[in-house]
């Protein structure tokens, strides 16, 4: 039998292999920490910039509705659900935008689209809680497919000539929210009308 | 003797099976070719599932898209392409193997490589040792 | 009430884990052992803590206590019982009161078993760990200040009526998804026990095998618990999701397997560092990388980084985990750089030819498995990061690389457990390889001959039927010189283990690559065949119920029981979820969902796929987890190993266990 072999003295190869491989690890920590929500980057392209789908269908009076008949209006979308908190807490900010624009009789409408809810409990929802604007019977989950909503509240601003031109994926924070988004992607589309070719 | 006897029909029979199993007569039909292609394109609005997997209305649409576009005539990496700037490059569930991105295909290779290549060295250290 | 009671309960625990680490520091730190003893009452503290917070979420859902945000947000009325405590873990903040208590739970019990040695360095050191771990879990719910606060007020006026949406429809489909959840989490936290002795072990630079033996049972437990997990996962994937599949490498699940895949790969080298004291540096490695990879995949699944069909949250702890996660990383690569000196063994391991061989190429392929599959996860977030571009590493890319290595792992299952210690010749295995062998060919043969076609699928059919040979090949020597006390113990637990594997990996194999998927119109009265199933349909029937309304699809199979896939939609939730219905069968499945609600004429389209061997998969499972209670069984062990936590062996030590290995004392 063999006696042992005396290996030769060691240099730290653990502290060689452990040093960069920390760094590696440190470096992945400092990616993955300044990502966005998924939820954020997934949703936030497909419809910027091009033409709104389509909205036809029945309002809760039972009127018939149509997204064409807005054109020249900035149109502000809300798909939201009796059944989700955010959108609960968020209403009385759309009432709020609502009815300042009611009153200003300008060229902005809010309407809301029902996603995957009871008609009655919407009917009773507003009839509880306000709000003047037409909402939209989703139609089963199609209409929001079409503008890939897959969870409420999201809300859509389309300009009057019915791009899609902003989205916003969650509650709002308030109830000027809305208006500074309108009034900035005005700023900005004269902007570019003025400096286009 | 008998061991090498045994070994050798072994790949004699293993080779043949291999061999029956893997010959392919015919090309891919259209809807060999659709399903292929659907298990590749991600459906945009379920979360990483493909649209051959989702039952969306939205991989209902791709799908029959595709078919549409086999039947035109496209090849595979067109119909892909196609897609990817339809609606967007992140819609491949097959990552592209070039540029930065296609480092993803590379990287597993190189660390089995060198991690094979460190068990290797270690055994010839401990092998030196033995001898020294 | 229940929200004060709840936050209370997270108070304690908070503080309760601070108090601990604090006694059992000062007490290390000035060798007091009076102090090491009392750090242990804080561990009933956290309990305590733990299980109010828990019993106060659960009255609080049973309840419908709107008046908290985490019951609005989750629960509804009409969520039937089994699924009402469920939802408890079916969103972020409750899954962090579950992980809680099942760590305080295994905190109890280590402090249990280690009661007789309160006073050992060691255990204190790894109680502290454990306070650590404990004290960042409470911290992330700590009431207002934590990213995930369970017990928040909904913060406005409940109207009247209110009726929360209740859990994700998906969650609220099957009865496993009450069990899916805590099993995995008595796998993942479970790591935490071995991880906070692999500490201790590093702190206190006892680095002999006793640590070891305390805990490669609590690793065997965890890891059982989390294969289990796992396997009900895909099960529950299979049933509930439609898509006719039970593996999709989703972000989540990604996010278990790799954990899986360490601790596997630690399940096999620490039977190295029993037998020859070898890969010391290793096996911590192992153990620390199983744990850290349990906290990066919660942060991976919990963050929203990720998109999946599993996220059913995101939140603001990301941050916070993934610090936690680094700390984990630096503490571990600090304590092991330090001790890196003291760890090495001045052994070697004679040959490749060798067990001992086999499983460092064992480990080489799951290393190089585990790097993969979190490439893959991460490689979006990574290439964003770099230069923005925007791409997806979805199933083709997982599945590549899963089979390549796959089949490499099944080669070892095939050759390592027929390699005796040290060295062996090539000539010993090919002799021991030969029926083995021949079994692998036979399974090639028949799955040809089963009209399977693919190079991939038939080598890893063959492959399979390898390890299935060299599995039985040891468990029949082992039965034949032991009777059935041949089935039991580690080494033929493994095997029994391995062959479930193979069962698995072979179901996996043939329902995925093998499946035919067929989308029929039926019109009422229809029969069709498909893949030698007959299927008749019958027309369409709906229900509704306070919980939901579904309409399914009444279809006979094969001439006897009718199967109804369904479409469900639950009021308060969105869209509509379909439910499969699976006739299951030894051979082969019938996998039917609905597509759409019945249209003019009661027509409907229906997805059928049939999938081979699909109950393969779960028959393999079950096999695993039998596998694992014999392994954790004691079985005859014929080298005695000293129990004692001992310091690392000296030279002479080694010559001595050496002689008497070579000399046939095994």
């Amino acid at each position: 039998m063999e006696p042992l072999a005396q290996p030769p003295r060691r240099q730290r190869a653990a502290v060689f292999v452990a040093i960069p491989l920390g760094l590696v690890i440190l470096l992945l920590v400092a990616v993955l920490i300044t990502r966005d929500n998924a939820a954020e980057r997934a949703d936030f392209n497909p419809l910027l910039g091009k033409a709104a789908p389509e909205i036809a269908g029945t309002t809760l009076d039972g009127q018939q509705f149509d997204l064409d008949q807005l054109r020249g209006k900035w149109v502000v979308v809300n798909f939201f659900a009796t059944w989700c908190v955010p959108c609960l807490q968020e209403h009385p900010y759309l009432v709020s935008f609502d009815r300042r624009h009611t009153q200003a009789n300008d060229n902005v409408q809010l309407i809301s689209v029902v996603f995957n809810d009871d008609v009655d409990a919407v009917r009773e929802f507003y009839e509880q809680r306000g709000g003047g604007y037409p909402v939209v019977n989703g139609d089963q989950g199609r209409l929001a497919l079409e503008y890939s909503v897959i969870r409420v509240p999201d809300t859509y601003v389309i300009d009057q000539i019915g791009v899609v031109r902003a989205r916003i994926p969650r509650p709002l924070n308030s109830a000027d929210e809305l208006d500074q988004i309108i009034s900035d992607l005005t700023a900005q589309l004269t902007r570019q009308a003025s400096s286009g070719p | 003797m008998k061991l090498k006897l045994s070994y050798g029909l072994m790949a004699i029979v293993l080779v043949g099976a291999l061999w029956a199993g893997t010959t392919r007569n015919e090309a891919p039909t259209a809807e060999e070719r659709a399903q292929a292609i659907a298990h590749t394109i991600m459906c945009p609005v379920c979360r990483g599932q493909s649209v051959a997997d989702s039952d969306s209305p939205a991989a209902n649409n791709i799908r029959i898209d595709i078919s549409r576009r086999i039947a035109n005539g496209e090849s595979d990496d067109e119909i892909r392409d196609g897609f990817a700037r339809q609606l967007g490059p992140d819609v491949l569930l097959r990552p592209s193997s070039s540029g930065f991105a296609g480092l993803v295909w590379v990287l597993p290779v190189a660390a089995f490589v060198v991690a094979a290549g460190g068990i290797a060295f270690a055994f010839l250290r401990w092998r030196r040792w033995a001898t020294a | 009430m229940s929200a004060a009671l709840g936050s209370a309960g997270i108070i304690l625990g908070f503080v309760a884990s601070l108090g601990g680490i604090v006694t059992l520091g000062v007490g290390l730190s000035r060798r007091r052992s009076r102090l090491l003893v009392a750090g242990r009452t804080y561990v009933w503290l956290v309990a305590i803590g733990a299980v109010v917070a828990f019993g106060a979420m659960e009255v609080a859902l049973l309840t419908h206590d709107w008046s908290i945000a985490f019951v609005a947000n989750n629960s509804s009325r009409h969520t039937p019982f089994p699924y009402n405590v469920a939802t408890l873990w079916s969103a972020l903040e409750g899954s962090i009161i579950l992980w809680a208590t099942v760590l305080a739970g295994y905190m109890v019990v280590t402090a249990l078993k280690f009661r007789s040695r309160a006073t050992d360095a060691l255990v204190g050191w790894a109680t502290l760990t454990m306070f650590a771990v404990s004290l960042f879990f409470f911290g992330l719910m700590l009431p207002n200040i934590g990213p995930a606060d369970p017990f928040t007020a909904t913060g406005f006026a409940i109207p009247v009526g209110f009726d929360g949406p209740g859990p994700n429809a998906l969650l609220q489909n099957h009865i496993l998804m009450a069990f899916h959840p805590p099993l995995l989490y008595l796998g993942y936290v479970g790591f935490t026990v071995p991880f906070a002795f692999a500490i201790a072990a590093l702190v206190t630079g006892r680095l002999g095998e006793g640590w070891l033996i305390e805990t490669r049972r609590w690793t065997l437990f965890a890891w059982g618990f989390l294969s289990f997990g796992i396997v009900l996962g895909a099960w529950w994937s299979y049933e509930v999701l439609g898509w006719g599949g039970a593996w999709a490498w989703d972000p989540v699940e990604n996010a278990s397997f790799l954990p899986w895949l360490t601790g596997t790969a630690y399940l096999h080298s620490v039977m190295v560092q029993e037998r020859r004291g070898m890969l010391r540096v290793w096996n911590l490695t192992l153990l620390c990388a199983t744990f850290a990879l349990t906290i990066l995949g919660t942060f991976l699944t919990r963050s929203g980084v990720l998109d999946s069909v599993h996220a059913f949250t995101e939140s603001g702890i990301g941050p916070w985990v993934l610090a936690f996660f680094a700390c984990i990383v630096l503490v571990t690569i600090g304590l092991i750089g330090w001790r890196g000196d003291r760890l090495r063994a001045p052994g070697r391991i004679d040959s490749p030819l060798s067990r001992e061989g086999a499983f460092l190429f064992n480990n080489l392929f799951f290393a190089v498995f585990a790097f993969a599959v979190l490439l893959g996860t991460v490689w979006p977030l990574i290439v964003e990061a770099v230069n923005g571009e925007r791409l997806s590493v979805g199933r083709p890319w997982f599945d590549f690389f899963g089979m390549v290595l796959g089949l490499g792992l099944l080669l070892m299952m095939a050759v390592a457990p027929v390699l005796p210690w040290r060295k062996t010749t090539a000539e010993t295995l090919a002799r021991r390889l030969q029926w083995p062998a021949w079994t692998g060919v036979g399974a090639v043969v028949f799955a040809v001959l089963a009209q399977a076609r693919g190079l991939a699928p038939l080598v890893a059919f063959g492959l399979g039927g390898f390890a299935a040979g060299a599995a039985l090949r040891q468990v029949a020597l082992a039965t034949r010189r032991q009777g059935w006390r041949g089935l039991m113990g580690r080494a033929n637990g493994g095997m029994i283990v391995h062959l479930g594997v193979v069962i698995l990996v072979v179901g996996y194999i043939a329902s995925t690559t093998f499946q035919t998927s067929r989308e029929v119109r039926f019109t009422p009265g229809q029969k069709i065949t498909i893949e030698g199933h007959t299927l008749e349909y019958l027309g369409s029937e709906s229900s509704v119920d306070a919980r939901r309304s579904s309409v399914g699809a009444r279809i006979r199979v094969d001439g006897g029981k009718v199967y109804k896939p369904e479409l469900r939609r639950f009021p308060n939730t969105s869209s509509v979820i379909g439910t499969p219905s699976v006739r299951t069968g030894p051979f082969d499945d019938v996998y039917l969902s609905l597509l759409t609600p019945p249209a003019d004429g009661d027509s409907v389209n229906v997805r059928v796929i049939i999938e081979p061997l699909a109950v393969w998969m779960w028959i393999g499972g079950g096999v695993i987890a039998l596998g694992t209670v014999l392994a954790a069984w004691p079985g005859r062990r014929r080298n005695p190993i000293d129990p004692v936590s001992a310091p690392v062996a000296t030279e002479r030590d080694e010559e001595r266990g050496d002689e008497r290995e070579l000399a046939g004392v095994d």
